[in-house]
């Protein structure tokens, strides 16, 4: 257990250690990712158990605990991971923090690591909160000229961890214990609806979902594509997905079709169209690639949210999937980059045309994505869509309408890479692409064998076997038919605007989406605007009645004590008449007070 | 049993400082040597008090006095654990203080005081009498008014003044309240009146004495207006020491002594909110680093008091260690801005940026404690937000456990844009001051300054690692 | 046992001796040591009343009679009683009276001689007063003490000094008047003033013969009251004490007030116990003058109006002491008196030496003279901590033995109005602190070097005594306990 978790950071140390010397450097990152690929198929494959380690303080319990579903998501994340360093050691040769890059990244590693393991709520906030102080750090690396980036990426996620605190509290609090294994299924009513609300925020907010997204396409313009690929590429996306499916398989009882679930899928569904809808008007490929990952995460999240056992092993399978070809294709972006010197989209025009396996494994990568029958998406695809259908015709629509966009953003992005005339050729260097070609091998395999879905149905011991034929056949026509639509609008597209480029300007430029598109350019739809300025007015109020309480202090009080100091001198104004008359009061008031009695 | 090296631990820091001026005069080096002597006799003291505590033979003293008065200094759990906090954070800020105050005059009279204040400190800790607790107490605000008027400016006068007039009514409220206890029970002795019921108006009074020593919401102004003070004493006094000791008094009266009617478990969160939610309000749109960091103590401090007040053991516990987390992390933060500050002379936040190039350690080190003071694991801060806000949502009320992760987010906001601001982002520097090339020459502050800021940052990392230790004495409070 | 005989003898048969060396002597000597004079007058009446105190104590007597001139065996003719209580006020006397000494040494230029046999009159008045047994020569010597004090404040000839002493001569004028009616009707109901006949005339009394008893212990506690500057009478004693020179008014301030004043109200208390009006009343002034001589004070810019102010307010906290009539009001309302003379005679002999220095009083002119006069900022501390009621001075514990016997004896709001109230004496203090000593220096002040001589042992002297009060006062308090007095 220790040893997952350790390796990681040991070879982290390492690698910052020897980051002068390539050749270790390579040799490390390999053997390390290798190693603790082995030791996850280990995990999958042995018996699941529980271990504890006594080091905690009071409140505290650190216990880990191995189960089919950790067993898989491990598999994948190591198999990411190898893909990731792999490219990151060829990528940072030059940069000047190159080791301290790698050890940051191999510290996020050992993270995932440790939440996937973790045995209790606790614990998986430990390592969970551990991530925000990392990605902070990675994003300050490259440019501490602007760190806007890192500032944002920094509040969103805190503010993501802590709602999911926040969630975590309230369950131990209904639950008594904090051992996930020990919760029994508790009933998202009352208390538990407020607790599963928190822990889904924040599991999918980690994901990039709706509220806490707004970091992901910002880290595009300014972070290395490497960071892109290891964090919206494959940590946050495993966690957030991890965490999800324990929540809802395991935590939580969610009756599919409850205001619970119909409100998450609305969050999925929503983010899953319009992530899809801001991809379209991208001019730059990694942000378009940022845009595809946050409406990808949508498409899970909706299936997390119909609660059926069909919709949540779809929305799982739909995570492996599309972290893959995510994965993919930020690494083929950076290749790209590397080579073409720009992500623009307008200078990358027919890059690909002279390199066939590039264009294959980009064509794999990105219908698989889109969801392409055949293609491992499709099936995800069609258990959420039919899920989805279950619960409510009205979101099918509107989750046919971010396939519909999806289809369009991903086809444009293939036509322009492929089938462009431009400048700049790539010539297929393949010791760059290994990882390219290997996560297009293992995109291809989930797509034919069943395996995957198999495994998947038995981690979440799902009861229901429909491995392979998909079951809503109503479902699956009406994403064929929305493809061939999604190809005629983009033939047209092109035809009307003359160039690929632009192809979907036509729909940009419709008159009502136009003006969303200019506030969504203007960050009125971002949520951190939204919580910086509300925060922000808060701030004045406040400093407002600050400067009212320190006048009280300064002014107010001591005013008022020499104002009765003046009234009463003023009074005793030194004249020998005025003592006399006060003497004989005082005379007075003493006689009155002895024989009032 | 052992009590005579309690009265050692209070009586060297007091009385040996009034030997400072007289060394100061001759020897510099001799008296600052002797300022850290003091103040680590009483870090000692308290360490042997430790073994007393966990081989439960508390190390106890008593002096019989008529009228109730006699009192007494014994070493119980919570005082060991607040004196180790005190003198081992005292101890590093003296430290400091040699770099820092070596060009000012009048060093003679802050040595003094802060020995003084560490003393009256370590008195509150040990006293077992309510009398006696108030003297300590007001010798505290005494050394305050001094320090903070430290650089003898009209604006820091007037600002020491207000500190002193605030805290002295606090405490003479306090008093009123003690004395209305008195009535009840006849005798100040803590020892004698465990788990005595006191009524509500004394609990009021008492509690109106705490918070204005803790500074909150209502009772706060004069803590921001501190920071005219020298940096090691805005650190010493308004982070890591002096705002204690009204949590202190809290924990030691309504949780250890005194059983306090189950209405105050609401109404004392209610208020930590409310302070805490204000205060991180305008954190947020504040310039100027030092009153940042003070509005930020002032809202850590309500969360700690969220702690004490929820009347879970879990709560407590946290709210404990929460004082451990809190002095480590946020005296290291007024230490980098005293190296700031020192180096740049403002402290408005917009005429600064960049720095991190010329300030890497200072830079490491704030950012080891803001990560403390923002709650991100492996850090002491971690696990004292999770055990505070867990203790008053498993005492049922949730609402303010979401307002309180509300303020953990506004906390995360103000501190970022804070280290954003001063550590990266464009280079800037105040143009009335320097030219680019004499900026450029600016380092690091000196050698002692940056070693006890790295000390207080590695502090809180490591206590975050090996927090079991901490927390196992932490827990033996509660008893 | 016989020394006590002669101790006793010391304090009245010294001052006369003194007065008479004081003639004889050819002035020019006795113009330049006139303060050794009248100091080892000071120290011999200290020693006496210490000795005195221990030798009391030792053989357990809580009262010594005697009489000077005339044979012990007729009895009824010792004229005098020593009791621990007025030991103590002696020792007061002996102390201000050597700080005052201490004080004119360098204040004092003209008029020496005069001041001598002024000074000595004064004396021989207060240690009269504080150990005669029978009322009538009690105001016999209250009025001794009252002309030598008018003279005093008017001797040095200045304008502002003159009216000072004449509101004093006019206001006390009212207090002898109050104080005679009252001893004319105790006379008549009881033919003979001495304490111990007056004790029960007011149990036997009915009807109109109370009325008569209460309307003079009216009188008397007005009258006292003026003499002690208590407030609604309190008005002459800022014009007065602002106008004498320093030495005097640290006299007048220091103890004058006190023994004619607050000795006189001690009496009342003793001779009539447990009349629930005097307590009233007492209270009701002890209140009044805390809070209005606090507040008063906050506005003055003269440093001696302010301490003199200052003095009205803690003349309140003793007269609460007196007003909850238990013997630990009693003790606490003595240890103020102790205390007060302790930190006002500091705060007098700060201004003395401000006014050598600086040469004015007027603390806006003033400003940062810490770093220039360090012993005398540091007994200014002291005494404004003192004052306040900061822990580990005297002044503290007198003012908590006061809140307690408030507390004990039921008047639990009063304790709380009476402690709140230091408040007000904490910001007075704090801003004389502020515009005289903690703050820049400015540039006129820049040369202003340190007092020397009698001044400085003074303040150096008196700051010993106040903080060893302090933090020797638990033993004071084990002391008591062992006598059974708490």
């Amino acid at each position: 257990m220790a040893f997952m978790v350790g390796l990681p950071l040991l070879s982290g140390f390492l690698l910052w250690y020897y980051r002068k010397n390539e050749k270790i450097k390579l040799y490390v990152s390999l053997a390390s990712t290798v190693l603790n690929l082995l030791f996850a198929l280990g995990l999958y494959t042995g018996d699941p158990f529980r271990t504890a380690i006594h080091a905690a303080p009071f409140g505290f319990e650190y216990s880990f605990r191995v189960t089919n579903l950790t067993g898989m998501f491990l598999v994948l994340s190591a198999a990411l991971f190898i893909a990731v360093s792999y490219y990151t050691v060829e990528n940072t040769k030059t940069a000047q923090y190159g080791g301290l890059y790698l050890l940051y990244l191999y510290i996020s590693f050992a993270l995932v690591n440790g939440v996937l393991l973790s045995g209790n709520l606790a614990t998986i906030l430990f390592f969970w909160e551990g991530l925000m102080a990392v990605l902070f750090a990675i994003l300050l690396i490259g440019n501490s000229e602007n760190p806007k980036t890192s500032a944002k990426a920094l509040s969103v996620t805190a503010f993501s961890a802590l709602t999911l605190m926040l969630g975590v509290l309230l369950t131990v609090h209904i639950a008594h214990t904090a051992e996930i294994s020990e919760i029994e299924r508790i009933p998202v009513s009352g208390l538990g609806l407020f607790a599963f609300l928190c822990v889904m925020l924040g599991a999918l907010g980690q994901m990039g979902c709706f509220p806490f997204h707004s970091w992901i396409p910002k880290a595009a313009d300014d972070a290395p594509t490497a960071v892109l690929a290891a964090f919206p590429g494959a940590v946050n996306g495993i966690l957030g997905a991890y965490l999800a499916a324990v929540s809802v398989s395991e935590v939580f009882d969610l009756q599919s079709g409850s205001g619970m679930s119909v409100l998450v899928i609305v969050i999925g569904v929503i983010t899953f169209a319009l992530g899809a809808a801001m991809a379209l008007a991208q001019k730059e490929l990694k942000k378009l690639l940022a845009y595809t990952a946050v409406s990808l995460s949508g498409m899970v999240a909706a299936g997390f949210g119909t609660g059926t056992e069909a919709g949540v092993s779809g929305a799982v399978y739909a995570l492996l999937n599309n972290t893959i070809c995510l994965c993919g294709l930020f690494i083929l972006c950076g290749i790209l980059e590397k080579k073409a010197g720009t992500t623009e989209l307008s200078r990358l025009q027919g890059i690909l045309r002279k390199s066939p396996y590039a264009a294959i494994c980009f064509a794999v990568l990105s219908l698989s994505a889109l969801g392409f029958p055949l293609l491992g998406g499709f099936f995800a695809e069609q258990l959420i869509l039919g899920a989805v259908l279950d619960v409510s015709v009205v979101l099918l629509i509107f989750a046919l309408i971010g396939v519909f966009l999806m289809a369009l953003n991903l086809i444009r992005a293939g036509r322009i890479l492929l089938f462009g005339e431009g400048g700049v050729q790539f010539s297929n260097s393949h010791a760059a692409l290994i990882p390219v070609y290997v996560l297009s091998g293992l995109a291809l395999l989930l797509s034919v064998n069943p395996l995957p879905l198999k495994g998947i149905q038995t981690a979440l011991n799902a009861a229901a076997s429909f491995a392979g034929f998909p079951a809503s056949t109503a479902s699956m026509i009406a994403t064929a038919a929305v493809l061939l639509i999604a190809v005629c609008d983009h033939i047209f597209g092109t035809k009307k605007a003359g160039s690929a480029l632009d192809c979907c300007d036509h729909i940009r430029n419709a008159p009502v989406i136009r003006n969303l598109y200019g506030w969504a350019e203007k960050g009125y739809l971002d949520p951190y605007q939204w919580l910086v300025s509300l925060v922000g007015a808060y701030g004045s109020l406040c400093t407002r009645v600050e400067h009212g309480v320190s006048w009280v202090y300064d002014k107010g009080v001591p005013g008022l004590v020499k104002g009765t100091g003046n009234a009463l001198s003023r009074f005793v104004n030194g004249r020998l008449s005025r003592y006399l008359y006060l003497v004989v009061v005082g005379l007075i008031l003493l006689l009155i007070l002895f024989f009032a009695k | 049993m052992y009590g005579w090296i309690l009265v050692i631990g209070i009586l060297t820091p007091l009385l040996g400082a009034l030997l400072l001026p007289v060394i100061g005069k001759y020897n510099v080096k001799l008296r600052n040597r002797t300022a850290f002597a003091l103040v680590a006799v009483s870090f000692v003291c308290a360490a042997a008090a430790l073994f007393g505590v966990f081989g439960d033979k508390l190390f106890s003293i008593r002096f019989a006095l008529p009228l109730g008065l006699s009192f007494g200094f014994r070493a119980d759990a919570l005082a060991v654990f607040m004196a180790l906090t005190a003198s081992f954070v005292s101890m590093i800020i003296v430290l400091y203080s040699y770099g820092y105050i070596h060009h000012y005059e009048n060093q003679n009279e802050y040595y003094m005081m802060v020995v003084v204040f560490v003393g009256a400190m370590m008195g509150i800790v040990y006293s077992t009498n309510l009398i006696a607790l108030y003297v300590f107490w007001e010798i505290s605000s005494l050394c305050c008014w001094r320090l903070i008027g430290f650089y003898r400016q009209e604006i820091t006068i007037r600002r020491a003044n207000k500190t002193f007039l605030v805290t002295v009514l606090g405490a003479l409220i306090m008093l009123v309240g003690f004395f209305g206890i008195y009535g009840q029970t006849g005798t100040f002795e803590l020892m004698a009146m465990n788990g005595v019921h006191i009524p509500d108006w004394t609990v009021a009074l008492i509690l109106f004495g705490i918070l204005s020593k803790s500074a909150t919401f209502p009772l706060h102004s004069w803590l921001p207006d501190a920071g005219v003070a020298p940096s090691p004493v805005t650190s010493l006094l308004h982070a890591a020491v002096l705002v204690k000791i009204g949590v202190f008094a809290y924990a030691r009266l309504f949780i250890l002594t005194f059983d306090v009617s189950k209405s105050f478990q609401t109404i004392v969160p209610t208020i930590a909110a409310v302070s805490a939610l204000y205060c991180a309000g305008v954190a947020f749109k504040e310039n100027d680093i030092k009153r940042v960091l003070a509005y930020s103590t002032i809202s850590q401090l309500s969360f700690i008091l969220l702690g004490l007040s929820c009347g879970e053991k879990i709560g407590i516990v946290g709210g404990l260690l929460y004082i451990l987390a809190h002095s480590t992390a946020k005296a290291g933060l007024f230490l980098c801005a005293g190296i700031v500050e020192h180096s740049l002379h403002t402290k408005d936040m917009r005429k600064m940026g960049g720095l991190a190039k010329q300030m890497p350690l200072t830079a490491l080190a704030f950012a080891f404690c803001m990560f403390s003071i923002m709650g991100i694991p492996p850090f002491l801060g971690f696990f004292t937000k999770h055990m505070v806000i867990e203790g008053i949502i498993e005492n049922g009320n949730v609402l303010l456990g979401a307002l309180f992760i509300l303020c953990a987010v506004m906390t995360v906001l103000y501190l970022v844009r804070l280290y954003i601001k001063v550590f990266f982002g464009p280079l800037n520097f105040p143009t009335e001051t320097f030219t680019a090339e004499a900026f450029a020459k600016v380092k690091e502050g000196s050698k002692i300054m940056v070693v006890s800021v790295m000390i207080l940052g590695i502090a809180s990392l490591a206590l975050g690692i090996f927090s079991y230790l901490p927390s196992q004495l932490a827990s033996m409070i509660w008893g | 046992m016989n020394y006590l005989n002669y101790a006793a003898a010391v304090f009245l048969l010294i001052p006369i001796a003194a007065i008479a060396i004081n003639n004889i002597c050819p002035k020019p000597y006795m113009k330049k040591n006139f303060h050794t004079l009248t100091g080892t007058v000071a120290v011999f009446q200290i020693a006496a009343a210490a000795y005195a105190l221990c030798a009391m104590n030792a053989n357990g007597l809580t009262a010594y009679d005697f009489s000077i001139l005339s044979n012990l065996k007729i009895t009824g003719s010792a004229l005098f009683r020593l009791t621990p209580v007025s030991l103590i006020f002696l020792l007061c006397i002996g102390m201000v009276a050597f700080v005052s000494v201490a004080v004119a040494s360098k204040t004092v230029e003209s008029m020496r001689i005069s001041y001598v046999n002024l000074l000595m009159t004064m004396l021989i008045g207060m240690n009269g007063m504080v150990l005669v047994k029978d009322l009538f020569t009690l105001y016999v010597f209250l009025d001794v003490v009252g002309i030598s004090s008018f003279v005093l404040i008017s001797l040095f000839r200045s304008t502002k000094a003159l009216e000072g002493s004449v509101k004093y001569l006019v206001i006390s004028e009212f207090a002898t008047i109050f104080i005679l009616t009252a001893l004319a009707f105790i006379f008549m109901q009881t033919g003979s003033l001495a304490y111990q006949d007056i004790g029960g005339v007011l149990e036997g009394a009915d009807g109109s013969q109370k009325n008569l008893i209460y309307l003079s212990i009216a009188l008397l506690i007005a009258g006292f009251s003026i003499k002690a500057g208590a407030v609604p009478f309190h008005s002459w004693l800022p014009d007065a004490h602002q106008s004498a020179d320093t030495a005097v008014s640290i006299l007048l301030s220091g103890i004058v007030i006190k023994i004619a004043g607050v000795y006189g109200l001690f009496m009342v208390v003793s001779l009539f116990p447990g009349v629930r009006a005097v307590q009233i009343a007492l209270a009701a002034i002890g209140v009044a003058s805390i809070l209005t001589g606090a507040l008063l004070a906050l506005r003055q810019t003269h440093f001696k109006r302010i301490v003199a102010y200052s003095s009205v307010s803690q003349i309140g906290y003793i007269l609460l002491g007196l007003s909850c009539g238990t013997t630990v009001g009693l003790i606490g309302a003595v240890a103020h008196v102790f205390s007060h003379a302790a930190f006002k005679t500091t705060l007098f002999s700060n201004a003395a030496a401000l006014h050598e220095q600086v040469g004015t009083l007027d603390i806006d002119k003033m400003g940062g003279l810490q770093s220039r006069m360090p012993v005398t900022s540091l007994s200014s501390v002291v005494a404004f901590l003192s004052t306040a009621g900061i822990p580990p001075f005297a002044g503290f514990w007198s003012k908590l033995l006061i809140i307690i016997a408030l507390w004990t004896s039921g008047s639990a709001v009063l304790g709380g109005v009476a402690l709140i109230a230091s408040i007000f004496t904490c910001a007075y203090l704090l801003r004389l602190q502020k515009k005289v000593f903690f703050g820049e220096t400015p540039e006129h002040l820049k040369n202003v070097t340190e007092v020397k001589g009698g001044i400085k042992f003074v303040e150096i002297a008196l700051t010993v005594i106040t903080s060893a009060t302090g933090i020797l006062f638990p033993l004071v308090l084990i002391y008591l306990q062992s006598r059974g007095l708490i």
